[in-house]
């Protein structure tokens, strides 16, 4: 029984499509769980934001004197502690899975609007294992489109995508959990986990046990790509005459058990060559075999960074 | 190049059909045929440019051979066919089977330097057959172009229907084929995306639980009787509405073509027995493996044993054919067991006078032997096989490292519904002719009979918008690896 035209049915049709598009591009619009369009900001807590372009949007109306760059584990060096053992304003740029080439171009867009006294920047082997293109979940990481290029039309699309597990995910973890697994703090750039600080307090042995099981056991090398993108760090900080200071930051002993060991300490005689001096916090006694330091293997906390942090600014703390 | 890819969607098949009406309206059909050549060679060299030479030069030599054969007679026509099947099959043993074979019986280079071909498997066989149909005698000739386009169309081309010289080239010769038109894109259109939709909004959701049991089984340790039941039904499921899915989307885009392709499934969960579902799965390989293996080797007319005998093998074939591993085979050799009981069932029932199981009952035990077989279809070895069906009867230990959701039931119910009480998607469109065979009327009623009405335009369109929106993660199609 048909009751229309091929043509017309067509157009039903091609209506029928966009009136679905349009309304699903609303409500990602009014549900934003990303926060990348600003309408709403409901998502606080326990599913993360793409904390890479809050972290840029944030910089364009605030400042800072001391920048912190690197990846997830540079979280650790407090703007508190920083601001505290060297009396300079701080922003923690901490990039989950970021590599040196994204800590490049967040800084190449910094330094052209901003003059900072100090940089910070973690460098860490495993990040190097990364090579490959984000997949799950890079809508949380991918980069502000003004540090990358990226038309910002082109940005917006993709968030436009209605993704129905993500967007439950965010509403149940908003709405639906009670304890904070994960919150980002946009006005200093760092993310925080208090629920595992919970854990960790009220139950150091349960929360150990199930941390600390040991790491696979075979050897990672790391890929030599991202050396270059630290040496144009580097000149780029010089270029600008900024004070770059660099770590290798603090490992535990079961992540340094999985280096090549060889690997390892050929690719930190490249880093020394390329930053010239590096503080070496990677296998410090007092923290890489202290589990209490660290969340997990991977992952040292905010007291091995005041750690570090007192050490690297010792001069300074010991100064009239 | 996906049938769920956005370039597919939004640039190839509009384009393909924009030259293909242009060239037809205002040139001859030899060129939109001409034209057709290239955009499936086109399609095909997406994934890998350089194997369209390997695709190119098959189809090359087999019409080089199958002039060869028409222009002789006797024992020279079978030398041509003889060398034609060592070379189709060389091909194959050598992209497909070498690793295989090397692991198995030999050394040679390891099975992960050799890339397999996409759908290598598909247009070796639909070119042996063309071959043996001119050996004996069913065909006198064929232009080149109506038989490149017969073994290089792209809807058809990478995963099948496996679709028979003289179900397609007669085809060409129509006054209607490759003239699209409003009338026959639509319907084609709607069958395209009820197959969209049953791949990207039904298949792949199922796929999740079906890898994690097989992962954990995989890792040597069982999963609890529950959940290894529940991860065989999900992959029963998955592989069900993905492959279905793409031989829909294939039948869809054939009809804006004006083309019609066989029926390769017609709800093969409602098989009341294994002979029953292996008419209705994969329709186009049974019938292949029917007329040029099973029946060439005698079938049934040589006695029992050699019956039994000769189904035994065309199912280990079978199972080779899906893959290079002896897990294949020995899914095809499961089917061959249960064929052979059930054909010995029907012939004890007839001798004596014994009525049928209850189709329920019948059902039952056809889709549980069905799930017993998949799990070797799907493991990546013996060992996961072995375990996951020990898993499956109660030897999997009682852990539970992923239960079971309250939402994932409710999808598990759904699915199990769609497959042994909905229509199927032929049934849906059946007035469309969306085959080349007729469809049999199961009472399915008119309100799920799709027309040219609105309710179908807004239908569609809202599924099409929700495929549009999860284009972001296509999955692949579980039957390109074969």
């Amino acid at each position: 029984m048909n009751s229309s035209t091929p043509g017309k049915h067509l157009l039903q049709m091609a209506a029928a499509v966009a009136a679905v598009i349009a309304l699903m591009i609303l409500a990602t619009l009014l549900i934003d769980p990303y926060r990348v369009f600003g309408i709403t900001n409901w998502n606080q807590k326990n599913f993360m934001p793409n904390s890479r372009y809050l972290q840029m949007e944030a910089l364009k109306t605030k400042s800072a004197e001391a920048y912190v760059i690197g990846t997830s584990r540079v979280n650790y060096y407090t703007v508190k502690d920083f601001q505290e053992l060297t009396g300079l304003t701080c922003y923690n740029l901490t990039t989950p899975n970021g590599t040196p080439h994204e800590n490049l171009l967040e800084l190449q867009w910094l330094l052209a609007r901003q003059k900072p006294k100090m940089v910070l920047m973690g460098l860490d082997y495993d990040i190097q294992f990364l090579n490959t293109p984000l997949t799950e979940s890079y809508l949380q990481k991918w980069m502000h489109p003004e540090t990358t290029g990226t038309p910002l039309w082109r940005f917006r699309l993709e968030y436009l995508r209605f993704d129905v597990e993500s967007t439950w995910l965010a509403i149940k973890r908003n709405f639906f959990e009670r304890k904070v697994t994960y919150r980002f703090d946009v006005e200093t750039g760092h993310y925080s986990l208090p629920k595992r600080d919970d854990d960790i307090r009220d139950n150091w042995a349960a929360y150990e046990a199930a941390q600390f099981q040991g790491q696979p056991p075979e050897k990672r090398r790391a890929h030599r790509e991202h050396d270059d993108d630290v040496r144009q760090i580097v000149a780029l900080l010089k270029k600008h005459g900024v004070e770059a200071r660099f770590v290798f930051t603090p490992m535990h002993r079961l992540t340094l058990a999985t280096f090549d060991r060889p690997d390892y300490e050929a690719w930190k005689a490249r880093m020394r060559e390329i930053c010239g001096t590096v503080a070496d916090f990677s296998e410090d006694p007092a923290i890489m075999n202290e589990n209490r330091l660290f969340y997990e293997p991977v992952h040292f906390r905010a007291e091995a960074g005041r750690m570090v942090l007192e050490k690297l600014f010792a001069k300074e703390l010991k100064a009239p | 190049m996906l049938f769920n890819s956005s370039i597919f969607l939004f640039v190839f098949w509009p384009v393909a059909l924009l030259v293909t009406w242009a060239l037809s309206k205002w040139s001859k059909v030899a060129a939109a045929q001409g034209f057709l050549v290239l955009a499936s060679l086109f399609f095909y060299g997406w994934w890998n440019p350089s194997y369209v030479v390997l695709l190119a030069g098959s189809i090359v030599v087999n019409y080089g051979l199958g002039c060869l054969m028409l222009a002789s007679r006797g024992g020279t026509r079978t030398a041509w066919l003889a060398l034609g099947i060592v070379l189709n099959l060389g091909l194959l043993a050598y992209y497909k089977y070498w690793g295989f074979l090397c692991t198995n019986f030999g050394s040679g280079p390891p099975m992960e330097t050799i890339v397999l071909p996409l759908a290598i498997s598909f247009f070796t066989f639909t070119q042996i057959t063309y071959l043996a149909d001119i050996r004996s005698g069913k065909i006198e000739s064929n232009g080149f172009l109506d038989y490149v386009l017969f073994v290089a169309f792209f809807p058809h081309l990478i995963a099948g229907p496996i679709v028979h010289h003289r179900q397609l080239i007669p085809q060409f010769r129509e006054p209607d084929a490759l003239r699209p038109t409003l009338a026959g894109i639509v319907p084609g259109l709607a069958l395209f995306i009820l197959g969209l939709s049953k791949k990207m909004l039904v298949a792949d959701l199922f796929a999740p639980y079906a890898d994690q049991v097989f992962q954990q089984a995989a890792t040597g340790s069982g999963v609890p009787m529950l959940q290894a039941w529940y991860g065989i039904a999900a992959y029963a499921l998955q592989i069900y509405f993905d492959f279905s899915a793409y031989s829909d989307m294939a039948l869809g885009i054939a009809m804006t073509f004006q083309l019609r392709f066989p029926v390769n499934f017609f709800s093969p969960y409602k098989a009341a027995s294994v002979i029953d579902f292996w008419r209705r799965w994969h329709m186009t390989l049974s019938q292949f493996l029917r007329d040029y293996l099973y029946i060439p080797m005698g079938g049934s007319r040589h006695g029992l044993p050699r019956m039994l005998a000769a189904l035994m093998i065309t199912m280990l074939i079978g199972g080779l054919w899906h893959g290079a591993n002896w897990t294949f085979v020995f899914w095809g050799g499961l089917h061959g067991l249960f064929l052979i009981v059930n054909h010995l069932w029907l012939r004890w029932r007839k001798k004596t006078g014994r009525a049928p199981l209850p189709r329920p009952l019948g059902m039952a035990i056809t889709f549980v032997c069905v799930l017993v077989t998949w799990v070797f279809f799907r493991a990546g070895s013996f060992s996961e096989a072995w375990t996951l069906l020990g898993s499956m009867i109660g030897l999997g230990g009682g852990a539970s490292p992923f239960p079971i959701k309250f939402w994932t039931v409710v999808l598990m119910v759904a699915g199990l519904a769609m497959v042994f009480r909905g229509p199927t998607t032929m049934q849906i469109m059946r007035h469309t002719r969306p085959a080349i065979d007729s469809i049999e009327d199961d009472g399915t009623p008119p309100r799920l009979s799709w027309a040219l009405e609105p309710r179908w335009a807004y239908v569609c369109g809202a599924l099409f918008a929700a495929c549009i929106i999860r284009l972001n993660q296509p999955s692949p199609f579980i039957y390109f690896q074969f």
